[in-house]
């Protein structure tokens, strides 16, 4: 009898030991049962017919009538009766075609990717970063300031419940693909996942700074030097308003404190690389709106192409909400309410990244090394401590402690970055304060004409954009819109010192003295993350990194053209004209003498002769002068590559004009070789490394090196699985008006014309509608977007009348 | 009980629990097919190997088939399998093997079960 039951206690333990070690994520193996069933498993992923998918009968509105119908590129027509409603279900489709990216994001903004992932040093690295600059903490300050406002809270609470309504439906057989392989669970959706949704995108655009490069760099250079390397506006530059406004207000700048700054012999502390991945300086974007009497129709037309890392799910979805209030299209963000980048029936908006330096360090001084008080003008202070959880799949958690003192967060201490500097640096960040971009985008997209803008942008702080406008009557407009700091001259440019009160943040600028541009002579206005104004301007407002070449090549461009058509501006949206090219190859070329070349660094040298200066994705001398270009920079700066210590080299635009004229300039030598080298040398030697470098490229791969296979422009799966990501063949560059460079580019591509009889709109994004891989949404359009073309985007979308473009439609009820 | 009414009982009994039951209906389909086999274990074997091989397999050469192989590619590049139906392949021997040990086992147990009555009879009759 005893041995029966151990017999069958056996057998069942079998059974059941092999359930489980199915129904296991084994390092990064999936659970194979679990994922490989087809009834349940990925296989359920797959889409066999997209109707099926979505028919449903939904409960959770205020109203009767509610539907979303889908077009033939999927995107989603939102029907809806009021607000709560419309909200309720811009979230409710949101998540129904993009939840597990929406989630993922807000993981990783708020520092809990080891959660989901599991041990990894890197992971736990980017999570401890993301928790050390208070992205939770600046979420939870947005989210204080936008639930005191009843917009902004019935938005962002009707979004949450839609989003929940969907998430409450799933069972395992439905949850996104993504969720089975890495082998967990959707959450409930918060408003504090959308207010860290806003966040991410704030780290994004304006967290990018050289506080502590530029330090080091003046402390090893000199003032003179440093000046002359690193100088706040180059000649050449072509502000976004240059000259066309006058400032005709009594402005309120501030001096210079009476201290000694910037402290070159207390910055003697060797500020060690932090070795952390910081924003791309590729995130920038173009727009530009062009006035009735450019343009052939007499109508305004507006155009926007944010530049972002190029990833899959697309960053951007695209969608058309409406209600008795509101009629508006364009790309939204997945896990946050309104539209983003869009047109209604009267206006249309667009936005680039206004790059101004809102992110300032403060070197603190501790009493003791316990690090507990910190002195402040005299006296000392307890900082706030807070112990940050950071949970590791399968493991205990790892416990991290932040310190905050008045200024912000202690981003860099000893325990982050150990060889660091043992006072800790403190953040002072304008993302980090409360506000309420919502309501921005809640007003643009409702706006009517020039004042409902002026109203709609005020409310917007961070991360700053320079947001385009045209409205139907004729009215083109840019205002340069954030909370931006009044700054005394240089002020925030290297590290401060925290323990003093003359270096805080006295004001902001106040936000009628922004700086902007309205219905200027020249017919239009534009920008592409340059300089924002001319030097009339009255306010402090510098940058490390503006940008020197796609704002010239739009307004050569706008300047040369008249009678403007919709498709002279997809055209320059697509232009790949390298002007950085066109303004340095012919100097480079003067260098080289073709006698002395061997047979293909010669026929090299035909190919670049006959390059017309085009990154388009056929041509070869694109990639030779690219790789020349960066052999050039490489060799120039090598003084500026430490292992060390934190630098950065001085940008092209400059590196250009010293080897125009100065060649000679001490730090074109390169320090590893006995030969003092000039800005000839440098040139030559470049040349060779260039070529060499290609043609072992050519080699490895067996491939002709056009631009488009040399570059590489790869469009990334978030979670980085290969299988899920796409190459692609496309033209331009960085500095490009294209601006797609090997993982970065326009993530959406917008052009508007305002007719008198409502906007005619176009649009495209390198992805698809579906967040899902096994989607044929999910890629749909990247080819159309490589191509340079544009699906409609129909704001008088009807599903009776557009029957044959409607794919389906959900009906929802109370 | 006949090895073909064994086969129905799984198969019927699968599709009924799939709705219930998360992926491991499999197991329970089967080892309750088993619980009214009266096969040899081989067969048993055999009959859940099929059942599962099958139901799997048919199921997902289905979606492979309707949904053009456009996720099952992918799926197949990730784990790096150099040919899409060899995962439905996988899927399938994946299905025969979990039905198959299963129906075996639920047989093991419920001969263990009765093996104690059987040989009370068994006595009885030599009575």
């Amino acid at each position: 009898m005893f041995l029966r039951i151990i017999k069958i206690i056996l057998l069942l333990s079998i059974n059941i030991g092999l359930i489980i070690v199915l129904n296991t994520k084994f390092g990064s193996i999936p659970p194979l049962g679990k994922l490989l069933d087809p009834f349940n498993g990925f296989w359920q992923n797959s889409e066999i017919k997209i109707a099926d998918k979505f028919q449903t009968q939904l409960k959770g509105l205020t109203s009767q009538d509610a539907k979303v119908s889908y077009d033939s590129t999927l995107i989603p027509h939102i029907y809806a009766e009021n607000d709560k409603d419309l909200y309720f279900l811009q979230g409710y489709v949101t998540a129904q075609m993009r939840l597990w990216q929406m989630e993922f994001q807000t993981h990783a903004a708020a520092g809990r990717l080891s959660e989901v992932i599991g041990k990894n040093k890197n992971v736990l690295k980017y999570d401890r970063f993301q928790r050390r600059k208070g992205l939770t903490w600046a979420a939870e300050n947005f989210l204080k300031k936008s639930l005191e406002n009843q917009i902004s809270k019935i938005q962002l609470n009707a979004f949450s419940k839609g989003v929940n309504a969907y998430i409450d439906k799933l069972s395992y057989k439905e949850y996104p693909l993504e969720y089975k392989l890495l082998d967990y669970k959707p959450e409930s959706w918060t408003p504090l996942k959308s207010a860290l949704l806003l966040k991410y995108m704030a780290d994004m655009l304006s967290i990018g700074e050289n506080d502590f490069e530029y330090t080091n760099a003046l402390k090893q250079l000199g003032r003179k030097d440093f000046d002359y390397l690193f100088p706040d506006m180059l000649d050449l530059q072509d502000p976004i308003v240059n000259g066309t406004t006058k400032w005709d207000f009594d402005s309120v700048t501030i001096k210079k404190p009476e201290i000694n700054y910037p402290l070159i012999e207390d910055s003697n502390t060797n500020l060690e690389n932090a070795s952390i991945e910081t924003p791309d300086p590729d995130n920038g974007s173009n727009n530009w709106a062009i006035g009735p009497s450019k343009t052939k129709s007499g109508n305004p037309i507006l155009c926007n192409d944010p530049h972002l890392g190029l990833n899959l799910p697309s960053i951007w979805f695209t969608i058309h909400l409406k209600s008795p209030e509101v009629n508006v299209m364009g790309a939204s963000i997945p896990g946050a309410p309104n539209v983003i980048v869009g047109f209604n029936d009267s206006i249309a908006w667009g936005v680039t990244n206004a790059k101004r330096d809102v992110v300032d360090w403060y070197k603190i001084t501790f009493k003791t090394g316990e690090k507990k008080e910190y002195l402040y003008d005299s006296t000392w202070h307890e900082v706030r401590e807070k112990i940050e959880e950071i949970k590791v799949r399968g493991q205990r958690p790892y416990y991290d402690t932040v310190n905050y003192t008045h200024w912000g967060p202690i981003v860099y201490d000893e325990s982050f970055t150990p060889n660091f500097d043992k006072n800790g640096y403190s953040m002072r960040w304008t993302a980090h304060d409360e506000s309420e971009e919502l309501l921005t985008f809640y007003y643009l997209n409702r706006a009517n004409n020039y004042s409902d803008y002026l109203e709609a942008i005020k409310y917007f702080s961070a991360p700053a954009q320079n947001i385009v406008f045209a409205s139907h009557n004729g009215n083109i407009a840019l205002w340069v819109q954030g909370k931006f700091p009044n700054k005394w001259e240089e002020q925030g440019k290297f590290v401060m010192d925290g323990s003093k009160s003359e270096y805080k943040w006295e004001k902001y600028i106040p936000q009628k003295h922004n700086v902007y541009t309205k219905n200027p002579e020249r017919g239009y206005v534009s920008s592409a993350n340059q300089h924002p104004v001319d030097s009339l301007y009255p306010y402090y407002n510098f940058d490390s990194h503006y940008e020197y070449y796609r704002n010239r090549r739009i307004n050569r461009v706008l300047d040369s053209l008249d009678n403007i058509t919709v498709q002279d501006m997809m055209r320059l949206q697509n232009d790949n004209f390298n002007l950085m090219a066109s303004e340095s190859l012919p100097a480079f070329m003067e260098k080289i003498n073709p006698d002395s070349l061997n047979s293909i660094q010669k026929s090299v040298f035909i190919e670049l002769k006959k390059w017309n200066y085009f990154n388009d994705a056929n041509e070869i001398g694109a990639s030779y002068f690219e790789e020349w270009f960066n052999q050039v920079y490489k060799l120039t700066w090598d003084e500026f590559r430490s292992d060390t210590l934190s630098l950065k080299a001085p940008n092209k635009t400059n590196t250009i004009k010293l080897i125009i004229e100065n060649p000679t300039y001490k730090l074109f030598d390169i320090s590893d070789t006995p030969k003092k080298e000039t800005a000839d040398d440098i040139i030559k030697i470049a040349y060779q490394n260039a070529v060499e470098k290609v043609e072992e490229w050519k080699k490895e791969t067996l491939k002709k090196p056009t631009w488009a296979l040399y570059k590489a422009t790869y469009l990334q799966h978030l979670s980085r699985i290969s299988a899920f990501s796409k190459e692609v063949k496309i033209g331009g560059n960085r500095g490009i008006v294209n601006a797609t460079s090997k993982r970065h580019g326009a993530s959406w591509r917008m052009v508007v014309e305002l007719t008198p009889n409502g906007p005619e709109a176009w649009g495209i994004y390198p992805g698809g509608q579906m967040g899902s891989p096994g989607s044929k949404y999910y890629d749909n359009m990247i080819e159309n977007w490589v191509k340079g073309n544009y699906i409609p985007l129909n704001l008088s979308f009807n599903p009776r009348e557009n029957i044959n473009e409607t794919i389906t439609t959900q009906y929802f009820k109370k | 009980m006949k090895p073909i009414t064994t086969f129905f009982i799984l198969i019927a009994l699968s599709l009924i629990l799939s709705y219930i039951l998360p992926w491991w209906f499999l197991f329970v389909a089967s080892f309750t097919a088993g619980l009214f086999s009266s096969s040899k274990q081989l067969k048993n074997f055999l009959i859940g190997f099929v059942g599962g091989l099958l139901l799997w397999g048919s199921y997902s050469l289905y979606i492979y088939i309707y949904s053009e192989g456009k996720l099952t590619s992918k799926i197949a590049q990730l784990l790096t399998l150099p040919n899409p139906l060899l995962l439905v392949l996988i899927t399938s021997v994946l299905g025969g093997l979990i039905a198959g040990i299963s129906l075996v086992i639920g047989n093991l147990i419920i001969n263990t079960l009765l093996a104690h009555k059987k040989i009370s009879i068994d006595n009885k009759n030599t009575w």
